[in-house]
């Protein structure tokens, strides 16, 4: 059994020790980055099938901070410390080139990558708003990584908004532990149950929503995400898109509509309504873009709308079909970010007017970009059809064939707006696009290939998951939420505890 | 069952092979696909003879199934043949994706699982989507237009599996057969309708066929017909009509009228082209629209003419495409103003292209006439069920066929016949490589034999097994009509001369008494202009030049109104991003504080 501390210690430390040591030894930030993030690797698919509740300082459960590992935490770890080792993959030759400070670079990497395995593993209220506070800092530090005026305007856009966010989920946070004393998430759903819901507690849950709403980038909270996203290097990019959205935003709704407040039909109805919404305006949205980063970033927004929605709709066939989007879409939205850093890495040039003709020149970027293309337009057989699929069947199969349509209707925008991106850049060529300067042009270097080849051959084969890997990864997921809060409080605060306060003993 | 396994394995593998093969050993790359062809041939004749399998959970292979897998296997033979000499530009692409295809194409000709069947289809808009954009750079406006309509008609595919699945409760195809009485199974029946005639090219959703016609290599133009576009097109929609959903009139209608509104908008679309590929490609679609009638027809005798004009189809328009290849090839150009005078330089390509099309224009003894006489019975037998449309629907075909006489007349003489145009250098022309003409000639000598042959092979053998519920007598019938058409071509060669002036001098082309030199050379394709002045089709005419007519495009501007308003929404400045964050909270604040 894995001590669950280290996904918060490991990266802590090596964050600390990076600046530290890298004055004397160059090339220490690079091999301590990417060792410790394959480690943390490892560590997390070492947790799959585990349900483990680790008392930080053996304090019990409703007096001490505890880490809990159940399905949906054990997903997130996997999917965040999978991206992560990735992107540092990439990272090493792709910093170089346009960045100087590596360590600051893999410091800032290490610290986000430890919040946000801090947010998806504690059971505490206060906790997780300190690690989303972590990850989030190091976040905007990040965004603003490339210091020209386009990318300090979207860190400070960035920090305002997410900042506010923030101190919504604070007020949140603190206005439950006025009423219940109590910070513990197990021990306040206890305490919901026995006492039932007040309007402070509407309020807070009001303020939560919001608050997370926002580092989610569910309309109308998103509008962030379409500055930030780009303007950070790639490999960050990659992560923010492709986990943090995820795993201070989603991860966190879902765990407190299903394991906190429970799920009721107005709130299943409020986030079918907003996936649906944020569905359309991103893809909308992406339609009319022309920077290659941009046009992804719009792609979040509207992929985190399937993600809302099917966990919105509340059965089990639709937490699964969200879950299962949730892991796909980090996939495929890394690659396309890696694909985007690469053709930025040869190019020098985001605008796809002024690209044109790379499937000739680079082939493996190429053929990756088109494999998570497909992917995440929903073409058969790749991993991003199989997510939709279960969406838009849990969505008929709830009663709610019209927003299945709309899921269609999404799936094929997108699909318009990724043939755009590959007849542009790769089959085509742009209005502005000029020979002369893409006659040098060639495959980028060797680790940057190998992470984008890596993900492709996730994405071309995760879908095969569904047949076999259903039960060890996704199926605890869907245990873990159908069943409301009650197994969650017994699983933190153990059988005795609950019986204890009489409610359900009798 | 396990055959299946190899029978999409073998070429899947085959084609990643070629894929990683180096493009200059060309040689082996072809024997290669060669070899997988005539493998996946043989076996499918040695399997048609054989008593089909019971279907199992994944697979099945009934009647149907053999036809189709028939058709794929010859035609994949025919094209490998055909391209060893045409395709000189990334070879090992080509055959990989070309045995993707085939692959691809039996998976989901064989599939009894759905959502098995819609991965083999995203696979094919896959594969075609590359081979498209083999065209080079310019053929990647086309593809993504065919990729946005072929692949995203998939997602309309998947949106009735999912309906059907809910509904029945059941996934594979043989365990399925709704009757349409709610609106959810309506929209079930839509949505399957859309995939299949988005892939079979059927109005309103055609107008990739056309727009790739130009842009893509002539090989991939000529295979579409027998993978994805018409040869499994029409068998996801015979299925979807036969197996899947059970006869409802105002939908079959609905079906019907589709198909008509196709065969004659395509024609008179064709009718003005200038090119002969794009020529050849709005024919593509008129031909579906038989199709489409014919299965919509809901009796045995239509069901059985429609299939056989699948069948056909894909053989006459396979031929037609190659010879467009070959007069690609040799003269450079398919721009009919520029061609001409063919027919002694190019003899084999000129009588098989001829043949193709006799049968496409339903000349007897050819097969295209055969397929289309049994549509017309069919749609006369329903008429027997008391429906007054069908003599509407069958002028509409009727028509069609007369026009596409018409537009296959204007081909030829452009082509084949008159005097060269200058801008050929006629000297350098030589007849196609014999593997060119070889499976041109194939596939003409083929059109003759299913029309001759008629009841002896592709009825007995083919359309029986798969509606047993078929009056052979009454098609046996058409001996009255056929004797009829027989006596009026011979009475009209007996006439040909007696109105024919017996005294005739042969001229240099003279203006106002003035000789003119050689560059004065009458066209056929002039002779077609008055058709663009008539004044309904001129509107029509001009709409489809705006692209009025082109769904994708309305669509198009459609989303992309939208897509300008939230653009401008989104105007960068933090202040208004706060407000909406703001006001979303008061919603939601709201709407719990109310409940």
């Amino acid at each position: 059994m894995t001590n669950l501390s280290v996904f918060i210690s490991v990266p802590l430390v090596a964050a600390f020790f990076i600046p530290v040591v890298s004055r004397k030894v160059k090339w220490f930030p690079d091999v301590c980055g990417i060792l410790t993030t394959f480690l943390l690797l490892l560590l997390s698919l070492q947790t799959m099938n585990q349900e483990t509740v680790y008392s930080m300082g053996n304090w019990p459960a409703p007096y001490g901070i505890v880490l809990v590992l159940d399905g949906f935490s054990c997903l997130l770890l996997i999917v965040i410390n999978l991206i992560g080792f990735i992107s540092t993959l990439f990272s090493f030759e792709y910093i170089e080139r346009f960045y100087t400070s590596k360590l600051r670079y893999y410091s800032l990497f290490l610290l986000m990558l430890a919040g946000m395995n801090g947010v998806v593993l504690t059971g505490d209220l206060f906790n997780l708003y300190v690690f989303l506070e972590i990850a989030s800092i190091a976040s905007y530090a990040l965004v603003g990584f490339g210091c020209y005026s386009r990318e300090l305007e979207a860190s400070f856009k960035y920090l305002v908004m997410s900042t506010i966010a923030s101190s919504f989920i604070l007020l949140g946070v603190a206005l439950i532990y006025g009423r219940f004393a109590s910070l513990n998430i197990a021990h306040i759903a206890l305490l919901i149950k026995q006492y039932g819901m007040n309007e402070t507690m509407v309020f807070s849950f009001v303020l939560l929503l919001v608050g997370f709403g926002v580092k989610a980038a569910i309309v109308p909270f998103h509008a962030w995400l379409p500055d930030a996203h780009p303007s950070a290097p790639a490999p960050i990019s990659a992560m923010l898109s492709g986990v943090v959205i995820k795993a201070l935003g989603i991860y966190v709704i879902v765990r407190l509509v299903y394991n906190l407040f429970g799920m009721t039909p107005l709130i299943s109805n409020l986030l079918i309504y907003s996936g649906v919404i944020s569905m359309m305006i991103g893809v909308l949205m992406a339609l009319g873009q022309w920077d290659f980063k941009r046009l992804l970033a719009c792609h979040s927004i509207s992929q985190m709308g399937y993600i809302v929605l099917g966990f919105g709709l509340g059965t089990p066939l639709g937490i699964l079909g969200g879950a299962f989007h949730l892991f796909n879409h980090s996939l495929f939205k890394s690659l396309l970010f890696l694909n985007s850093g690469s053709v930025e890495y040869e190019t020098e040039t985001r605008n796809l007017e002024k690209l044109g003709c790379l499937s000739q020149k680079m082939p493996v970027t190429s053929a990756t970009s088109l494999i998570a293309s497909l992917s995440i337009s929903g073409i058969p057989p790749f991993n991003g059809f199989w997510s939709k699929l279960i969406i838009i069947i849990a969505a008929v199969q709830a009663g709610k064939p019209v927003f299945a349509l709309w899921a269609v209707i999404g799936s094929i925008l997108t699909l318009a707006s990724f043939s755009k991106i590959q007849r542009y850049a790769f089959f085509g060529h742009g209005r502005h696009f000029d020979e002369s300067t893409h006659k040098n042009i060639k495959e980028v270097p060797g680790l940057m290939k190998m992470s984008m080849i890596i993900l492709a051959i996730l994405c071309t084969i995760t879908g095969l998951l569904l047949i076999n890997g259903t039960n060890g990864i996704f199926s605890p997921v869907v245990n873990d939420l159908t069943q409301g809060p009650v197994p969650y409080i017994e699983k933190i605060l153990g059988y005795e505890f609950t019986n204890i306060s009489g409610l359900f003993g009798n | 069952m396990e055959i299946i396994y190899y029978l999409i394995g073998i070429p899947f593998a085959a084609g990643l092979i070629c894929f990683l093969l180096p493009k200059r050993m060309r040689l082996l790359i072809w024997g290669i696909a060669f070899s997988v062809s005539v493998f996946l041939f043989a076996s499918f004749l040695y399997f048609f003879n054989s008593p089909p399998a019971p279907a199992g959970l994944w697979f099945l292979w009934d009647n149907l199934t053999n036809l189709t897998l028939l058709g794929i296997g010859f035609f994949g033979l025919i094209i490998s043949i055909y391209s060893y000499k045409v395709v000189d530009v990334s070879v090992n692409k080509y055959y990989a994706y070309l045995l993707l295809t085939l692959a691809a194409s039996i998976g989901a000709a064989v599939s009894n699982n759905l959502i098995l069947m819609s991965v083999f289809w995203g696979i094919l808009a896959i594969t075609l989507y590359l081979m498209i954009n083999l065209g080079g750079p310019d053929a990647s406006y086309p593809a993504k237009k065919t990729f946005i309509i072929v692949g995203g008609s998939d997602s309309f595919l998947i949106m009735g599996i999912a309906i059907l699945w809910v509904v029945t409760g059941h996934i594979n195809i043989t365990e399925i057969n709704l009757q349409i009485d709610s609106w959810l199974s309506t929209c079930a029946f839509l949505c399957l309708i859309c995939a299949s005639f988005a892939k079979a090219g059927a109005m309103p959703l055609h107008t990739w066929i056309p727009e790739i016609s130009e842009k893509a290599p002539v090989s991939v133009m000529a295979f579409l017909p027998a993978s994805l576009d018409k040869l499994l097109g029409i068998y996801l929609l015979a299925r979807v009509c036969l197996n899947l959903f059970s006869y409802h009139e105002s939908l079959w209608f609905l079906l019907r009228l589709l198909g008509s509104i196709t065969i004659i908008g395509a024609v008179f679309l064709a009718l003005i082209q200038h090119n002969m590929k794009k020529l050849l490609a709005y024919h593509a679609v008129s031909q579906v629209g038989y199709m489409v009638v014919g299965i919509a027809s809901g009796n045995p005798i239509g069901i059985c003419g429609g299939l056989f004009h699948m069948i056909n189809n894909t053989i006459y328009k396979c031929c037609l495409f190659l010879g467009a290849g070959s007069v690609e090839k040799q003269a450079g150009t398919t721009d009919l103003d520029n061609l001409g005078g063919l027919g002694k330089i190019l003899p084999l390509t000129f009588f098989s292209f001829l043949f193709a099309s006799f049968a496409i224009s339903g000349i007897p003894p050819f097969n295209g006439f055969f397929s289309k006489w049994m549509i017309y019975q069919g749609l006369i037998e329903a008429a027997k069920n008391g429906e007054p449309s069908w003599i509407l629907w069958i002028t509409m075909a009727l028509v069609g066929s007369g026009l596409t006489l018409a537009s296959f007349m204007k081909i030829i003489h452009a082509v084949f016949l008159g005097r060269p145009s200058d801008k050929l250098k006629v000297q350098d022309i030589k007849e196609a490589h014999w593997t060119m003409t070889f499976s041109m000639i194939v596939l003409a000598l083929l059109c003759l034999i299913f029309g001759v042959f008629f009841i002896r092979i592709p009825l007995l053998k083919f359309l029986v097994p798969i509606v047993p519920s078929v009056d052979v007598a009454n098609i046996l019938n058409l001996l009255l009509p056929l004797a009829l058409l027989v006596a009026g071509i011979i009475l009209g060669m007996l006439f040909y001369p007696l109105l024919v002036p017996r005294k005739r001098r042969i001229t240099e082309p003279f203006i106002g008494g003035e000789i003119q030199n050689q560059n004065m050379r009458p066209s056929g394709t002039e002779f077609y202009n008055p058709v663009k002045e008539m004044r309904f089709l001129q509107t029509m005419y001009r709409a489809s030049e705006k692209k009025v007519l082109d769904l994708y495009e309305v669509l198009k501007s459609f989303t992309l109104y939208f897509t300008e308003g939230f653009r401008s929404l989104h105007s960068g400045i933090l202040g208004t991003y706060l407000t909406w964050i703001l006001f979303g909270m008061v919603v939601l604040l709201y709407l719990f504080i109310k409940w």
